[in-house]
C-alpha cells in the first residue's frame, strides 16, 4: 500500500482496458480502507459497480455513490466532495478512500472543465487525508484525455503497484499549456462577429442566434447569461480590443469571446470561488460561467474563452 | 413615445423641443376631457410660455382647462418636500379638477431643481415614489422634465430610471410603481447598471417599513449576479426579509441559487 501520511492528499490515476483489470486495480484500495476502518467509497457508473460489488468481500463496508456525469458541473463536484471530505476528515477519519470515474469525451463529456478540475484538485484537497483513485477506461478514453490524466496526477496505479509519476505537472503551469482543439464548428465563418461589444450588445447577439436554433429556451437563456459574464470580464479585467464570435448549428451555440489580457492565471480560477470574492466585491463570474454551462478557455494571443450551449460535442 | 400610463420623465437641452415634448403631452390630455397643467418654477407669466403650444390655449386658461402653476408658491427649491406633502398636494389639484366637471389632471412637471443636487435628488427619488403610486390609482397623470443644462449625466440617469419611460437619458432600467407589487423592474439590470440600481433602488425605499419586498419582473429581460446582489445588499441593509422577483427567468433563479442568497428570491410570473 501506498505509505505516505495520513494528512496529505493522495491523488492517483488509474487506467484499465478489461473488467479483470479493473477489479484487479480498484479492489485492493477499497478493502485496504475497510481494514483499516476508515471511510471508502465509489462512485463508479452500474456496470461497472456491479462488477467491484461481485468482487468485493464485504461490499456492505463500501459506499457506493451514484457517479459523475457529464450534467454535472466541475465547481459542483468540488464544492460537494470537500464538503464531504472535510466533514470526515473532522470527524477522525485519516485516510479516506475515494475511487471514481472522471467525465471525459468517451462517457460524453466535454473534457476541458474536468480536465482544469483534476489538475485543481491536487492544491484544493492537499490538506485533507484522501486517497482519490481516478479511473480510466482506455478502450473508450481519447488519447489526449490519457495525456492530461498522467500530467495532472501525482501518482499512477499500474500493476499493482501504486507508483509516483514523473509526468506529473504542477497544476498552475499544467492548466497555462492547455490548447483545446478548435470546436468543428469553427471551421466556417460566424454567424456574428463583433468588435468592442458591450455586455448588453453581446447578450443581444447570441440571443438573437441562438433563439433560432433548436436549442432549448432555458440553454439559450444560461449561454446569453455566460456571455453576458464573458464580455463583462474581458471588459473589466482583459485588454482591449475584444472580439466576440457567435457560431451556431441546429442543436449547437459556440460563443467565444477574445481580450488581449492574461486572464485568469490559476488552474483553480473558476472552479472554486476566489478568496477575495464576496456579496460586496465580486469574483463570481467566471465560476458561475463553469457553472451554466461548459467552459473552455486558452491562453493563446491573449485570454479566450468559449462557450458552448446544447450538444457539448458534436 | 411619451404615455401618460407610464409617468414618463423627459430630459431636454433643447427649450423648444421640450415644449413641443409638453405641449404634445397635454394636448392629448384636452382631447380626453382631462384639465391640465404646466407646474415650474419662476413667475407664472414666464411659465405660460411653456403651453404657448396649445392651440387656443388663452381661451382654454379662461375657462380653467389649462393652469400654469408656479411650484415657488408651494415649495422650496432647494428642500424636496416630504411624500404625503406631494402626494397631498397633487391629490388637492385631482380632486378639484375632478369637481369641475373633468375626466382628470394631467400636468407636466419641472422637477429639475430637486434633482440636481445629491442630498436633495436622494430624497426626490423617493418622494417621487409616492407619487408614482399615488397616479396609478387615481386620475392622475404625470410628465416629468428636467434641464440637461442643468443636471449632471448622473442626475438625468437616476432620476429617468426612477420613471416607467424616460426621454432624453438612456438608462438601462426603469424601476417604478406597479398596481400588484410593490415596484416593477423592466429593462435589464447588468454588471454595468448595477450601481445605479444600488444607488436608486436605496433611495426610493426609504421610509418603507414593510419587510417584504415584491418586484414585478416580468418587464426585466435580463439580470446579472451583480444587480441579483445589489437587492441582496439592499435587503441587508434595510431589514427587508424577502425581495421576490416575480416573472423573471430560471437561469436568474438558478444564479440566486448558486450564489446561496437568503432574502431574493425568484418565482415564475402570473
Amino acid at each position: 500500500m501506498v505509505s505516505t501520511a495520513p494528512t496529505s492528499y493522495v491523488h492517483e490515476a488509474a487506467v484499465y482496458g478489461s473488467e479483470e483489470e479493473l477489479v484487479h486495480l480498484v479492489v485492493p484500495v477499497l478493502e485496504d480502507g475497510v481494514r483499516g476502518g476508515q471511510p471508502t467509497m465509489v462512485a463508479l457508473h452500474d456496470r461497472e459497480a456491479a462488477v467491484v460489488r461481485s468482487a468485493l468481500r464485504e461490499p456492505d463496508a463500501v459506499t457506493f455513490l451514484p457517479p459523475l456525469t457529464s450534467q454535472e458541473r466541475p465547481p459542483a463536484t468540488i464544492s460537494r466532495f470537500t464538503l464531504m471530505l472535510g466533514d470526515l476528515a473532522a470527524r477522525g477519519a485519516q485516510q479516506i478512500h475515494v475511487v471514481n470515474t472522471v467525465p471525459h469525451p468517451g462517457l460524453g463529456a466535454p473534457w476541458d472543465g474536468w480536465c482544469r478540475y483534476e489538475a485543481a484538485l491536487n492544491d484544493l484537497l492537499a490538506e485533507l487525508p484522501v486517497w482519490g483513485m481516478c479511473l480510466y477506461d482506455r478502450r473508450i478514453t481519447p488519447d489526449e484525455v490519457l495525456d492530461h490524466v498522467e500530467r495532472t496526477h501525482p501518482r499512477l496505479a499500474v500493476n499493482g503497484d501504486h507508483l509516483r509519476n514523473d509526468r506529473y505537472e504542477p497544476p498552475d503551469a499544467f492548466v497555462l499549456s492547455l490548447t483545446p482543439p478548435p470546436d468543428p464548428l469553427q471551421a466556417s465563418p460566424p454567424a456574428v462577429e463583433m468588435l468592442d461589444p458591450t455586455a448588453e450588445t453581446g447578450r443581444h447577439a447570441v440571443e438573437d442566434v441562438a433563439s433560432r436554433t433548436r436549442l432549448d429556451p432555458e440553454d439559450v437563456e444560461r449561454l446569453v447569461l455566460a456571455t453576458s459574464e464573458a464580455v463583462t470580464n474581458a471588459v473589466l479585467h482583459g485588454r482591449a480590443p475584444v472580439t466576440m464570435k457567435v457560431w451556431a448549428a441546429p442543436e449547437r451555440t459556440l460563443v467565444t469571446v477574445h481580450d488581449h489580457g492574461e486572464g485568469p492565471q490559476g488552474a483553480h480560477h473558476g472552479l472554486v470561488l476566489g478568496p477575495h470574492a464576496s456579496f460586496g466585491g465580486g469574483g463570481y463570474g467566471l465560476w458561475l460561467m463553469h457553472q451554466l454551462l461548459p467552459v473552455t478557455y486558452h491562453h493563446e494571443g491573449g485570454f479566450t474563452i468559449s462557450l458552448t450551449a446544447g450538444k457539448t460535442t458534436p | 413615445m411619451i404615455s401618460a400610463r407610464d409617468h414618463p420623465y423627459v430630459a431636454l437641452s433643447d427649450e423648444a423641443e421640450l415644449e413641443r415634448a409638453a405641449a404634445g403631452f397635454l394636448a392629448e390630455g384636452l382631447s380626453q376631457g382631462e384639465r391640465v397643467g404646466y407646474f415650474g418654477w419662476g413667475g407664472s407669466d414666464s411659465l405660460r410660455v411653456r403651453v404657448s403650444g396649445i392651440g387656443g390655449v388663452d381661451e382654454l386658461f379662461g375657462r380653467g382647462v389649462v393652469q400654469v402653476r408656479s411650484l415657488d408658491e408651494w415649495f422650496r427649491r432647494d428642500e424636496v418636500p416630504d411624500p404625503s406633502s406631494l402626494v397631498s398636494f397633487w391629490a388637492e389639484a385631482t380632486n378639484a379638477a375632478m369637481e369641475a366637471g373633468f375626466t382628470a389632471l394631467r400636468v407636466v412637471t419641472d422637477t429639475t431643481p430637486w434633482a440636481e443636487k445629491r442630498p436633495q435628488r436622494d430624497a426626490f427619488l423617493c418622494t417621487e415614489r409616492f407619487v408614482d403610486r399615488y397616479r396609478l390609482d387615481h386620475r392622475f397623470a404625470q410628465l416629468c422634465v428636467g434641464s440637461r443644462d442643468v443636471l449632471s449625466d448622473d442626475a438625468v440617469a437616476e432620476v429617468a430610471c426612477i420613471h416607467a419611460s424616460s426621454v432624453g437619458g438612456e438608462v438601462p432600467f426603469h424601476l417604478h410603481a406597479a398596481l400588484d407589487a410593490d415596484l416593477a423592474l423592466d429593462g435589464e439590470a447588468d454588471a454595468f447598471a448595477a450601481p445605479l440600481l444600488e444607488r436608486v433602488v436605496n433611495c426610493v425605499r426609504c421610509g418603507d417599513s414593510n419587510t417584504e419586498l415584491v418586484i414585478d419582473a416580468a418587464g426585466l429581460k435580463f439580470i446579472s449576479h451583480q444587480s441579483l446582489l445589489v437587492l441582496e445588499r439592499h435587503a441587508e441593509r434595510s431589514n427587508t426579509t424577502t425581495v421576490t422577483l416575480r416573472g423573471t427567468s430560471r437561469s436568474a433563479r438558478q444564479v440566486v441559487d448558486l450564489l446561496g442568497l437568503k432574502r431574493v428570491r425568484v418565482e415564475p410570473g402570473w
